[in-house]
Parts: C-alpha cells; sequence; structure tokens
C-alpha cells in the first residue's frame, strides 16, 4: 500500500523533467496521477526524459487562461495540485516585453489560475498546493528577467494563498531547485565548461537530478507535512548555503 | 527510491537524538524505532526511567552537554552513526543576566558545534546527516528570551557554514523551525487562555503544532528523499512566519 493510494493528484508539466519525475513518484506510491504538457499526443514525448506510462496525460497551455478555464481532468476532489510546468527564454529574449509578458503567463498567472480552478476540489480533499519555483525566486539573474520575476512572484503567491486558503485547510508551500538536469535547462549542462562550472560552484558537487526534487514535493504534498505551509523548501545542494 | 517515510531507508540506522526523552526528540526517537532505526537518546537525568513517559527500545546516556566532558562521552560511544539530530535546547527567565545568556548559548549552540565536529568523522564515513532543531526564533525575534533568540539564529547560520564546509564529505546538515509546539516547554502559554487565543491569531492554521508534525519533517530531511538538500531550513509553523 502506498503513501498515496486512494489519492488524486495532478501534476501541470508532468510530461517531462521535474514534473514528471514527480509525477512518477506520486504514482510509485499509489496515486492516481494526472498530468498535463504542451505536445498534442503522450506518443510525442518519445525520446525525451519522460515517461508518461500510468499517468493520465491533457494536453494543456497553462499561460492560456481559456484553456485553463475549459480544462476538465474528471475530478471533483483533488489532494495535491503540482504546478510544475514553466517556460524560459533564452538569447536576450526576456527582455522584449511580449516574451516577458508570456513567460509571466505560463510561470505566474496561470499557477494563480489553476490554484483557483481547483480551489473547491482540494478543500474537499483538504488537499495542498505546490509550486514549482527555483532559486531564482531568491535571486535576480542576469538573462532572464522575466523567469526570475516570475518565480519570486510564485515564493509569495506562496505566501499570500497559504494565509488566504489556510481556513479551507489547503496547504501552499514552493520547492526551489538549483540547476537541474532536464530539457528546459539543457543550454546549461549540456555544454562541458558551463557544467563543470557550475558544479565546482554546488557544495555537494554535481547538479540536481528530476528524483532530487520528486521526493521533497512528495514530502510536502503527504500527512508528514500536515503542520507544513506557506514555505519554501530550497534544493540545491547546498549553493544557496 | 525516493526514501519516503514508509520505506525502509532507516532499517538498522544508528541515530543520536540529544533530548530525546521528551516532546519533539522523543516524537524523532520513535519515528526513527518504527522506521527499524537504532536509536540512543541522551536527557540530562540520571536515568531513562527518571521521565515520566519516555519512550522505549531506546538507548540512554546521561549527559548535560553544557559538559565538554560530557560532549567527549557521547562521541566516544558511538563507533558508528548515520544521523544526528541536535535537538537538546532550554531557554530561561533570566536570560538577560549574562551568567544565564551565556549558559543557554552553551547548551543551544556551543555543544551543537562541539557535538557536530567530534562525531564528524563517523558521520562522514557513513555518508550521514545532521538535523537541527532551531526554531521561529532562527528566524524571529523573542524579545523576552535574548539567549534562546541569539542560540537559534546562530544554529541557523551553523547549519549553513557546516552545510557548505562537509557537503563533500557527504555529510547534509539541515535545521527544522518549529512554530508554536505542544511540548512542555510551551505548556505555560497552553495553560493561559488569554495568551493561548492571542497566539492562535497568529497562526493561519489556528492550532498548536504536535510534537510527531516536527519529528516527521527531520526524518525527511534525513532521508534520501533529501539527498540533494543541504545548509537549509524548514519552517513546521503551520504558517506562523507568514504574518
Amino acid at each position: 500500500m502506498g503513501q498515496f493510494t486512494g489519492k488524486t493528484v495532478l501534476v501541470t508539466g508532468g510530461s517531462t523533467g521535474i514534473g514528471n519525475a514527480a509525477a512518477r513518484g506520486f504514482l510509485r506510491e499509489g496515486a492516481r496521477v494526472i498530468v498535463t504538457g504542451t505536445r498534442a499526443d503522450p506518443a510525442d514525448y518519445a525520446g525525451t526524459d519522460g515517461e508518461l506510462a500510468g499517468l493520465e496525460y491533457h494536453r494543456l497551455d497553462q499561460g492560456d487562461l481559456d484553456a485553463v478555464a475549459a480544462f476538465d481532468p474528471g475530478i471533483d476532489r483533488l489532494d495535491a495540485l503540482v504546478v510544475s510546468g514553466a517556460k524560459v527564454a533564452y538569447k536576450r529574449a526576456e527582455f522584449l516585453p511580449e516574451t516577458f509578458a508570456d513567460v509571466l503567463a505560463t510561470n505566474l498567472t496561470g499557477p494563480m489560475a489553476l490554484a483557483m480552478k481547483f480551489r473547491g476540489a482540494l478543500a474537499k480533499a483538504k488537499g495542498s498546493i505546490i509550486f514549482v519555483g527555483s532559486v531564482a525566486s531568491f535571486k535576480g539573474t542576469i538573462g532572464q528577467p522575466a523567469y526570475s520575476a516570475s518565480k519570486g512572484g510564485l515564493l509569495t503567491l506562496t505566501r499570500s494563498l497559504a494565509q488566504a486558503l489556510g481556513g479551507e485547510g489547503i496547504r501552499v508551500n514552493l520547492v526551489a531547485p538549483g540547476l537541474v538536469r532536464s530539457k528546459m535547462t539543457a543550454i546549461t549542462w549540456e555544454h562541458p565548461d558551463r557544467l563543470a562550472a557550475t558544479e565546482r560552484q554546488v557544495p555537494l558537487g554535481r547538479i540536481g537530478e528530476p528524483d532530487d526534487i520528486a521526493g521533497p514535493i512528495l514530502f510536502l504534498a503527504s500527512d508528514a507535512a500536515r503542520y507544513v505551509t506557506g514555505t519554501s523548501l530550497i534544493i540545491d545542494g547546498g549553493l544557496s548555503a | 527510491m525516493n526514501g519516503l517515510n514508509g520505506s525502509s531507508w532507516a532499517r538498522g540506522l544508528t541515530v543520536l537524538i540529544t533530548g530525546g526523552t521528551q516532546g519533539i526528540g522523543k516524537a524523532v526517537a520513535e519515528q526513527f524505532l518504527r522506521l527499524g532505526a537504532k536509536v540512543t537518546v541522551t536527557g540530562t537525568r540520571s536515568h531513562l526511567d527518571c521521565y515520566a513517559d519516555p519512550p522505549s527500545d531506546v538507548a540512554y546516556i546521561q549527559a548535560d552537554l553544557t559538559w565538554p566532558e560530557a560532549r567527549a562521552e557521547i562521541a566516544a560511544h558511538f563507533d558508528r552513526l548515520d544521523v544526528l539530530v541536535n535537538n537538546a535546547g532550554r531557554g530561561s527567565a533570566r536570560e538577560y543576566e549574562q551568567e544565564e545568556f551565556e549558559s543557554v548559548i552553551d547548551t543551544n549552540l556551543n555543544a551543537v558545534m562541539d557535538l557536530s565536529v567530534r562525531l564528524h568523522p563517523l558521520l562522514k564515513a557513513a555518508k550521514g546527516s545532521i538535523v537541527n532543531v532551531g526554531s521561529l526564533a532562527s528566524f524571529l525575534a523573542l524579545k523576552e528570551t535574548p539567549a534562546y533568540t541569539a542560540s537559534k539564529a546562530g544554529l541557523l547560520g551553523l547549519t549553513r557554514a557546516l552545510g557548505d564546509k562537509w557537503a563533500t564529505d557527504g555529510v547534509r546538515v539541515n535545521l527544522v523551525a518549529p512554530g508554536f509546539i505542544a511540548t512542555r516547554m510551551t505548556e505555560g502559554a497552553r495553560q493561559n487562555p488569554e495568551r493561548e487565543k492571542r497566539l492562535m491569531k497568529a497562526i493561519p492554521m489556528q492550532r498548536w503544532g504536535a510534537p510527531d508534525e516536527v519529528a516527521q519533517a527531520i526524518v525527511f530531511l534525513a532521508s534520501p528523499a533529501a539527498s540533494y538538500i543541504t545548509g537549509q531550513s524548514l519552517a513546521i509553523d503551520g504558517g506562523l512566519m507568514l504574518r
């Protein structure tokens, strides 16, 4: 019997990377797991780090408020909402207002819309929300003003919603990964010099793997964390210690 | 694989919990016992039986941690250690008196540093981890207890420094920051309805935490599920620090 047997979990961006590792963790622990991704069909994730077997897949662009409103995964109770879907733009694109707005829509406005959409279902289950922030929730990044602003926004959104939804029995927390090996960060870790430079700065001497973040997400969603709300947990191998 | 609390990752591990006879420390001992670990606790009284409701199936070491000799004795007791939980701590009503201030700092901070350094070789050999029990006072001022506040804020800095220093040894060091937990230490406030009402207003979840709720967070930080987490703090406070 798994720790999440009989529970329902929704992971946005659960088709690859951190979201997929978390989704698979919940699945192993017995949960019904619904994931979203941006591609049309689960088969489109062949060749990525995503493994979708056993997960209920829905296509969703979480930055599109109409799409979030229309999204119907067929649930009336929700034990955990994990918002892992996010985007980042490189090559100075985030300095363009339209790209900035687009990143904010996916990384901040969409997560808020999802939280409000599933508020009732979460309250029914006394469930919890876990936002996937970043070390960029706490620090600026020279090339990614939109990504950092969105992740910083998620940190205070976590704190606001923890206060606002605490009375309904809904806990709200954030995980803040450092550099994790995923599709989104390939530009950094696929380059041997950049990877070595990053690893030198991390006290534990390596970049993170998606599974390093999945464990903390499952903990925060579990009954073991039932008095934990409004907090952020940094998972970065000691980089920011 | 993620080493959640229900799995068997802790079976056979050696765990030391200072101040593990009551309250949070006792709850930690019981959690680790449930997971199959071998648990040793320290306390200040001569025998484990001197406590009202001590944990069972644990080894006991009597030690006043303010004494360097006692800390040396504790360290000498082990030839292997996987998890060190620095839980023993105290506050006092006389912390504005210098002698008392220093004594509280000795117990809550200096003893933690010394014991951690003494046990570091064993933790390194086991790729183990340390969990320090801080407090909301690691982040906020408790004006009536300056020594408690300074020691717990110091413990946060110590956690970060040791987390960085020992990361390459594979030893992780983290801190939990409990809010208002229903233990002997907070009994006074719980028996004063006025004060309790005021406190509950400050907590979004509007209730006291249970020792076990802190214990489970400590177990998580010691577990493989937290293998990429070091130098960090985790608040278990029902949202208290949000306000």
